[in-house]
């Protein structure tokens, strides 16, 4: 029997449990609770806790921030009859790379840095592909299984 | 079309080797590595101090140093263990344990990870730093008001006033940061599955210890910012000459000072049910009434502050909110205590050392919650007031209830953080060596404050004479028996027998499916909780 794989796609992403609404919930939820205190010890004369409270609260929510902007962050390959198409996604960039995906070549090299890199590339050109989301071990996993995809399907 | 979700964000992606991996590291292990060290360091400077204390109170007069010196001693023991022992080791745990527990590959905010830890050590050093500039001729010593820093007192020390107002300022934005990952943590970083009502005991209890730190430590940091202004800069918030409110200090202080018996005490009412379950082979018994109290228990500990000071002088209904309110606390914590029991009712238990460590510690915080009700009384307070009862009282919550929580968690997770088992029969004899000189230091203070014995104070009448030396006796008997705990933890991290994945028989939850000790990247496969 043979085996055709007219598509195939792989998404790497960060998982967040928590949705935006929920996430501003809690974060006014943790702004009342702070402001609550500090403005009840600035009522009794105390108001040294005021912006200490204030400044918590800031930190709190920009640390929310960066979760968020990164929260639609993800990479992709998705695998077409004849295009090998990378995706990859994140709060300043974005980038759509196509390849032929007869040319198409996966391959695993060590960096400078002594960290694997999975490449996908063909005719000179290479894209680099899960170096945010994902570690050394599951490259090469990732590498060995991209391979057999695209030999298997000529 | 297939989609596959594979892992998590990764903000580390290759390891560096040497200092630089301990400088730099943003990994969860590694940083709750350093905090669980440093914790250990802290404790036995910590601890050495008090024994200085101790052997002070063997005989009445002064015989070793002078009151001046013993004060310093005493303040920056509490600092000491309350925020450089106490606190990081929680905070270790939180580190190694969350991300593991809740199938996250690591924290939600790495690099600040990074950042509250490496603003420990410095405050550690303005802590300890003044006594060393005392002896090139430099100030006057450490800070010498107790913990608790109280005006006038305070407002009038020398630099090591100054020294630990910046050194609680360190540590409470250790705390925020660190506090501020778990939340994110918490939230964003469950394994698909896991709701929160599935989350273990240990990742609610360090929640709700994260809210309690985002609700105090500001005023924290207020008050002693207020304290600093008014010893250099010519305000008058606490002082009553200038029209301000030494007793104002004592609410800001306390408003932070109770909930943090609670920062301290939660991560361990997390994962002492955990053990309890573990060695009892069964079920955790009433785990939403354990995270309902453990709410209830949060909720409650601020609205109590007042109790540690009845005597300064308020209200008669504000004395008796304050005695109820302390009082209720003892509902929800008797419903713990409940839980802990039946999850070992007719279980198939077998005593290793953080089971024994576990059931000691139930036995000896019970002890502490109890004084607790008898100081929670407005009456009975102004005799028991800054006398050894209150010592007695609070070392069996935060020794006991705190430290010897700790040893249990320390037990129960060593072979899964290093790999190897550690030698029980040591962790057996350092358990009864731990319970029976922890007992014998603080039974007889109990008598001591009864009778009346004042705290703080180098010199005691004769008659108290017995005791104390009773006391300072068995109180060398337990720091040198700590001495077995890091020969112990030492020798686990450098070999031993290979321990097992699952490591204990009954052990339940996501990080024991991961190898002893688990790889850098936890869970590179994201795991689903059914």
């Amino acid at each position: 029997m043979a085996i055709l794989i007219t598509d195939f796609k792989i998404t790497v992403m960060p998982n967040n449990s928590l949705s935006v609404k929920n996430t501003i919930r809690l974060v006014m939820g943790l702004a009342v609770m702070s402001m609550l205190v500090g403005i009840g010890f600035a009522l009794a004369g105390a108001w040294m806790v005021l912006p200490f409270a204030g400044l918590e609260i800031v930190a709190i929510a920009y640390a929310f921030y960066i979760i968020h902007l990164h929260s639609a962050d993800f990479e992709s390959i998705t695998i077409l009859d004849d295009d090998v198409i990378i995706e990859t996604n994140g709060y300043k960039y974005s980038s759509v790379e196509k390849f032929q995906r007869y040319w198409a070549r996966v391959s695993v090299r060590k960096q400078a840095d002594g960290k694997e890199a999975l490449f996908i590339g063909s005719h000179g050109k290479e894209v680099e592909f899960g170096r945010r989301f994902i570690n050394d071990e599951q490259r090469i996993l990732l590498a060995s299984q991209l391979k057999q995809k695209l030999n298997k399907s000529y | 079309m297939s989609t596959t979700t594979i892992t998590h964000d990764e903000e580390h992606h290759d390891h560096p080797t040497g200092i630089m991996r301990w400088l730099t590291t943003t990994n969860h292990k590694d940083i709750g590595t350093m905090y669980l060290t440093f914790s250990l360091i802290m404790f036995l400077v910590g601890g050495a101090m008090v024994l200085g204390i101790r052997a002070e109170l063997f005989q009445p007069g002064l015989q070793l140093m002078k009151p001046e010196f013993y004060n310093q001693l005493i303040g920056v023991h509490a600092l000491i263990m309350i925020f450089s022992a106490l606190m990081p080791a929680a905070t270790g745990f939180a580190n190694w344990m969350i991300p593991l527990q809740i199938g996250a590959p690591d924290m939600a905010l790495p690099r600040l990870n990074n950042w509250g830890f490496w603003l420990l050590p410095p405050s550690a050093i303005l802590l300890t730093l003044p006594f060393t500039l005392a002896l090139f001729g430099i100030g006057d010593g450490a800070i010498a008001t107790g913990w608790t820093f109280y005006p006038p007192l305070s407002v009038q020390g020398g630099i090591g006033v100054d020294f630990a107002i910046f050194a609680v300022h360190l540590l409470g934005i250790s705390s925020v940061m660190g506090s501020i990952n778990i939340i994110v943590t918490l939230f964003n970083m469950r394994a698909p599955g896991m709701t929160l009502m599935k989350m273990p005991m240990f990742a609610w209890g360090w929640l709700i210890t994260a809210f309690l730190l985002v609700a105090t430590i500001p005023v924290l940091a207020g008050a002693v910012t207020m304290l600093l202004t008014d010893r250099h800069f010519g305000t008058h918030f606490f002082s009553a000459a200038g029209g301000g409110d030494p007793i104002m200090f004592q609410h800001l202080f306390w408003f932070f000072g109770h909930p943090e018996v609670y920062i301290l005490l939660l991560p361990v009412w997390g994962f002492i049910p955990q053990i309890l379950q573990t060695f009892s082979r069964k079920p955790m018994y009433g785990y939403k009434a354990q995270v309902y109290s453990l709410w209830a228990i949060g909720a409650l500990s601020v609205v109590v502050w007042a109790h540690h000071f009845f005597t300064a002088g308020m209200p008669v209904p504000a004395l008796l909110y304050f005695m109820y309110s302390t009082m209720a606390i003892s509902l929800p914590l008797a419903v713990l205590f409940f839980c802990w029991i039946k999850t070992m009712w007719r279980g198939s238990m077998t005593f290793e050392t953080p089971m024994l460590f576990a059931v000691g510690w139930i036995i000896l915080f019970g002890i502490g919650g109890l004084t607790g009700l008898v100081l929670a009384d407005v009456a009975a307070d102004a005799q028991y007031h800054n006398s050894y009862f209150v010592v007695a009282h609070f070392h069996y919550t935060l020794f006991a209830g705190g430290i010897m929580g700790i040893m249990a968690g320390v037990y129960y997770w060593l072979p899964k953080m290093t790999g190897h088992m550690y030698n029980e029969k040591l962790g057996k004899v350092h358990f009864w060596l731990t319970a029976i000189a922890f007992n014998m230091t603080f039974i007889p203070q109990f008598f001591l404050g009864l009778a009346g014995m004042p705290r703080r104070i180098p010199d005691y009448a004769i008659q108290f004479t017995e005791f104390n030396e009773i006391s300072t006796i068995a109180a060398f008997a337990l720091g040198f028996s700590q001495l077995l705990f890091v020969y112990n933890i030492v020798m686990c991290v450098k070999g031993g027998k290979k321990a097992t994945d699952k490591v204990w028989e009954g052990a339940v939850g996501l990080e024991w499916t991961l190898s002893s000790p688990p790889p850098y990247h936890s869970f590179t496969e994201q795991p689903t909780v059914n």
